[in-house]
């Protein structure tokens, strides 16, 4: 999974834990407005906004994981943490970007065992293969 | 030109990191960090809309520090945001006279989370891990 990380990762550093700047300073340029800027100020207290927002979701999300005696905060508990807080308006589009993942995990799942069920062995899938690329090659060449 | 088509997205590991932070969350599934991020996504636009507004209200090109301020001191759904917009300064020019920020002013040691100016960029500074 490629996060974007900033140049330095610091695993270390749990201290001054936030988003990176360069990520946020683009976000906000492509909300505003061509002629209008944000001050740097305004950015750092953006990411600290945003900061507070994950802890505040993660710690009513906590909340209901526990009301539902699970050890794992699901992204369920995400979705109730922000109808919860007063945030209905994200839910739609993050239900959407739930589902999203949800069937390609599903995609992937049915990509593995479509190779683990066809039968045949490594060396000889890879034989089929080079047949076809063979097929292939001789169909093109004939087509020259 | 690869991301042409792709939106800025935020790192999806580092809210993880962020949400681990608090002693209280244990184990997270895969998919949660995801959907924290979309959340995020809209929430930042959220933010930045609201302290746009404030900024075109006054007029101005440039959104400051205390337009987000005031943005969030008068829409409900950033109430928990008063505490971290506390100490940014009013201008004295067309501020609203606020009791609470002028007595917050002596800063009585809350918990501050990094003020802009003496904060130095995370991804700079060595941990002490």
């Amino acid at each position: 999974m490629s996060d974007r990380e900033g140049p330095s990762v610091v695993p270390g550093s749990d201290e001054d834990l936030s988003l990176p700047k360069a990520t946020v300073t683009k976000m906000i340029s492509e909300l505003l407005p061509n002629d209008i800027t944000c001050a740097k100020e305004t950015r750092d207290l953006v990411i600290e906004c945003c900061v507070e927002f994950i802890h505040l979701i993660s710690s009513e999300a906590n909340e209901i994981c526990e009301q539902e005696s699970k050890k794992t905060i699901a992204p369920e508990h995400i979705i109730s943490a922000l109808k919860r807080l007063g945030f209905e308006s994200m839910l739609a589009e993050v239900e959407d970007v739930l589902k999203d993942h949800k069937q390609l995990q599903k995609d992937r799942e049915k990509k593995v065992s479509k190779f683990e069920q066809s039968g045949l062995t490594e060396e000889e899938l890879l034989a089929k293969q080079q047949e076809l690329f063979a097929a292939s090659r001789a169909r093109f060449e004939q087509g020259q | 030109l690869k991301n042409k088509n792709k939106v800025t997205k935020f790192p999806v590991a580092r809210i993880k990191r962020i949400m681990q932070k608090d002693e209280e969350v244990g184990k997270v599934a895969q998919a949660t960090p995801i959907v924290i991020s979309k959340a995020l996504e809209l929430f930042l636009a959220m933010i930045v809309d609201e302290a746009h507004q404030v900024t075109a209200e006054r007029g101005s090109k440039k959104v400051e520090a205390y337009h987000l301020k005031h943005a969030v001191e008068r829409t409900d759904m950033l109430d928990f945001l008063k505490e971290i917009v506390e100490a940014v300064p009013d201008p004295s020019a067309g501020g609203t006279i606020d009791v609470e920020a002028e007595n917050g002013r002596g800063e009585p040691g809350k918990k501050k989370r990094g003020k802009a100016k003496a904060k130095v960029a995370p991804e700079d500074e060595e941990g002490e891990g």
